[in-house]
Protein backbone atom coordinates (compact mmCIF):
# COMPACT_ATOMS: atom_id res chain seq x y z
CA UNK A 1 0.00 0.00 0.00
CA UNK A 2 1.54 3.26 -0.73
CA UNK A 3 0.89 6.04 0.86
CA UNK A 4 1.64 9.63 0.23
CA UNK A 5 0.65 13.03 1.82
CA UNK A 6 0.74 14.72 -2.04
CA UNK A 7 -1.93 14.88 -4.39
CA UNK A 8 -0.12 12.76 -6.92
CA UNK A 9 2.75 9.97 -6.74
CA UNK A 10 5.50 9.77 -8.80
CA UNK A 11 6.09 7.59 -11.58
CA UNK A 12 2.68 6.50 -11.05
CA UNK A 13 -1.25 7.36 -12.55
CA UNK A 14 -4.54 7.16 -10.72
CA UNK A 15 -6.43 4.77 -12.73
CA UNK A 16 -9.29 4.99 -9.95
CA UNK A 17 -10.57 6.82 -7.47
CA UNK A 18 -12.47 4.49 -4.77
CA UNK A 19 -13.37 7.05 -2.35
CA UNK A 20 -11.87 8.55 1.17
CA UNK A 21 -11.03 6.19 3.71
CA UNK A 22 -10.29 6.76 7.46
CA UNK A 23 -8.89 4.75 10.42
CA UNK A 24 -10.12 6.23 13.96
CA UNK A 25 -9.11 5.89 17.26
CA UNK A 26 -9.26 7.08 20.90
CA UNK A 27 -7.07 6.28 23.64
CA UNK A 28 -6.87 6.58 27.14
CA UNK A 29 -3.39 6.58 29.70
CA UNK A 30 -4.68 4.83 32.94
CA UNK A 31 -5.13 6.55 36.30
CA UNK A 32 -1.48 5.28 37.44
CA UNK A 33 0.60 6.96 34.74
CA UNK A 34 -1.81 9.33 34.42
CA UNK A 35 -0.94 10.58 38.14
CA UNK A 36 2.77 10.42 37.03
CA UNK A 37 2.43 12.63 33.82
CA UNK A 38 0.73 14.96 36.21
CA UNK A 39 3.61 15.08 38.30
CA UNK A 40 5.71 15.75 35.59
CA UNK A 41 3.82 18.41 34.40
CA UNK A 42 4.44 19.93 37.66
CA UNK A 43 8.10 20.19 37.02
CA UNK A 44 8.24 20.60 33.16
CA UNK A 45 10.32 18.70 30.42
CA UNK A 46 8.37 15.81 28.23
CA UNK A 47 5.55 14.06 29.42
CA UNK A 48 6.54 10.28 27.58
CA UNK A 49 3.32 9.12 29.20
CA UNK A 50 1.57 11.35 26.76
CA UNK A 51 4.03 10.94 23.94
CA UNK A 52 3.27 7.11 24.31
CA UNK A 53 -0.32 7.17 24.04
CA UNK A 54 -0.34 9.74 20.84
CA UNK A 55 2.31 7.44 19.19
CA UNK A 56 0.41 4.29 19.73
CA UNK A 57 -3.09 6.60 18.92
CA UNK A 58 -1.05 7.28 15.36
CA UNK A 59 -0.05 3.94 14.73
CA UNK A 60 -3.53 2.03 15.23
CA UNK A 61 -5.20 5.07 13.03
CA UNK A 62 -3.03 4.61 10.35
CA UNK A 63 -3.26 0.70 10.68
CA UNK A 64 -7.34 1.14 10.59
CA UNK A 65 -7.18 3.46 7.61
CA UNK A 66 -4.78 1.19 5.13
CA UNK A 67 -6.82 -2.07 6.51
CA UNK A 68 -9.87 0.03 5.45
CA UNK A 69 -8.34 1.28 2.12
CA UNK A 70 -7.03 -2.15 0.92
CA UNK A 71 -11.42 -3.35 2.16
CA UNK A 72 -12.13 -1.03 -1.03
CA UNK A 73 -9.76 -2.42 -3.11
CA UNK A 74 -7.31 0.41 -3.48
CA UNK A 75 -3.87 -0.03 -3.46
CA UNK A 76 -2.55 3.37 -2.36
CA UNK A 77 -3.63 6.11 -0.70
CA UNK A 78 -3.33 9.96 -1.55
CA UNK A 79 -3.24 13.08 0.37
CA UNK A 80 -3.01 11.70 3.92
CA UNK A 81 -3.94 13.69 7.18
CA UNK A 82 -4.02 12.95 10.39
CA UNK A 83 -6.28 15.17 12.47
CA UNK A 84 -6.84 15.15 16.78
CA UNK A 85 -9.17 15.80 19.21
CA UNK A 86 -9.84 15.74 22.70
CA UNK A 87 -11.99 13.60 24.21
CA UNK A 88 -11.92 14.31 27.92
CA UNK A 89 -9.14 15.41 30.02
CA UNK A 90 -7.33 12.48 29.24
CA UNK A 91 -8.38 10.74 26.36
CA UNK A 92 -7.33 11.58 22.63
CA UNK A 93 -8.95 11.10 19.27
CA UNK A 94 -6.68 10.68 16.33
CA UNK A 95 -8.30 9.85 12.93
CA UNK A 96 -6.22 9.10 10.01
CA UNK A 97 -8.01 10.16 5.94
CA UNK A 98 -6.87 10.28 2.91
CA UNK A 99 -8.26 9.48 -0.81
CA UNK A 100 -7.96 5.23 -1.33
CA UNK A 101 -7.04 5.01 -5.28
CA UNK A 102 -5.50 2.89 -7.20
CA UNK A 103 -2.52 3.79 -9.01
CA UNK A 104 -0.68 2.08 -11.47
CA UNK A 105 3.15 2.43 -12.59
CA UNK A 106 3.37 4.89 -15.91
CA UNK A 107 4.83 2.81 -18.10
CA UNK A 108 8.11 4.77 -19.69
CA UNK B 1 -14.18 6.42 69.65
CA UNK B 2 -16.58 3.83 68.09
CA UNK B 3 -16.91 5.98 65.65
CA UNK B 4 -13.16 7.58 64.72
CA UNK B 5 -12.41 3.79 64.55
CA UNK B 6 -15.59 3.32 61.53
CA UNK B 7 -13.88 6.41 59.76
CA UNK B 8 -10.55 5.13 60.19
CA UNK B 9 -11.38 1.93 58.36
CA UNK B 10 -13.74 3.73 55.89
CA UNK B 11 -10.89 5.79 54.73
CA UNK B 12 -8.18 2.56 54.47
CA UNK B 13 -10.55 0.94 52.25
CA UNK B 14 -11.14 3.62 50.27
CA UNK B 15 -7.39 4.46 49.98
CA UNK B 16 -6.69 0.65 49.30
CA UNK B 17 -9.64 0.49 46.75
CA UNK B 18 -7.01 3.70 45.32
CA UNK B 19 -3.92 1.88 45.25
CA UNK B 20 -5.33 -1.36 43.97
CA UNK B 21 -6.99 0.82 40.79
CA UNK B 22 -3.70 2.82 40.05
CA UNK B 23 -1.88 -0.26 39.88
CA UNK B 24 -3.46 -2.28 38.13
CA UNK B 25 -4.24 0.35 35.47
CA UNK B 26 0.13 0.52 35.71
CA UNK B 27 0.45 -2.96 35.53
CA UNK B 28 -2.12 -4.68 33.42
CA UNK B 29 -4.35 -2.15 31.88
CA UNK B 30 -2.80 0.71 30.59
CA UNK B 31 -0.22 -1.22 28.07
CA UNK B 32 1.56 0.24 25.13
CA UNK B 33 -0.65 -0.51 21.29
CA UNK B 34 1.32 -4.16 20.36
CA UNK B 35 -1.41 -5.75 18.72
CA UNK B 36 0.85 -6.13 15.81
CA UNK B 37 4.41 -6.42 16.42
CA UNK B 38 7.26 -8.75 17.01
CA UNK B 39 10.16 -10.65 16.32
CA UNK B 40 9.06 -13.32 13.74
CA UNK B 41 7.29 -11.85 10.89
CA UNK B 42 4.04 -13.84 10.02
CA UNK B 43 3.99 -15.20 6.51
CA UNK B 44 2.11 -13.19 3.91
CA UNK B 45 3.88 -9.75 5.10
CA UNK B 46 6.30 -7.97 2.71
CA UNK B 47 8.75 -5.60 3.96
CA UNK B 48 8.51 -1.81 3.24
CA UNK B 49 10.16 1.07 3.05
CA UNK B 50 8.59 2.46 6.21
CA UNK B 51 10.26 2.76 9.82
CA UNK B 52 9.80 4.77 12.76
CA UNK B 53 11.54 5.90 15.77
CA UNK B 54 9.36 4.97 18.48
CA UNK B 55 10.17 8.31 21.24
CA UNK B 56 10.21 7.26 23.93
CA UNK B 57 11.87 3.56 23.60
CA UNK B 58 14.25 4.66 20.39
CA UNK B 59 13.61 1.42 18.83
CA UNK B 60 13.55 1.65 15.10
CA UNK B 61 10.55 -0.27 13.81
CA UNK B 62 9.84 -1.60 10.42
CA UNK B 63 6.60 -2.02 8.80
CA UNK B 64 5.65 -5.18 6.92
CA UNK B 65 2.37 -4.91 4.90
CA UNK B 66 -0.05 -8.19 4.04
CA UNK B 67 -1.10 -7.30 0.79
CA UNK B 68 -4.45 -9.74 1.04
CA UNK B 69 -5.44 -8.70 4.58
CA UNK B 70 -3.91 -5.18 4.62
CA UNK B 71 -2.88 -5.74 7.81
CA UNK B 72 0.36 -4.18 9.12
CA UNK B 73 3.36 -5.39 11.34
CA UNK B 74 5.84 -3.59 12.88
CA UNK B 75 9.60 -5.58 13.60
CA UNK B 76 12.20 -4.16 15.40
CA UNK B 77 15.26 -3.53 13.00
CA UNK B 78 18.19 -4.44 15.07
CA UNK B 79 20.94 -2.87 13.67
Amino acid sequence: MIIVTTENIANYQIKEIKGPVFGLTVRARGLGKDITAALKGLVGGEINQYTEMLEDARKQALDRMVKNAQAMGANAIIMMRFDSGEIGANMSEIVAYGTAVIAEPVES
Amino acid sequence: MNWLNLATGYIGIQLLLFISIVLLSWFIWDKRFKSKQGDEVPPGFEKTEEIMIDPTTDKKMRVYYHPESGERFYKEEIK
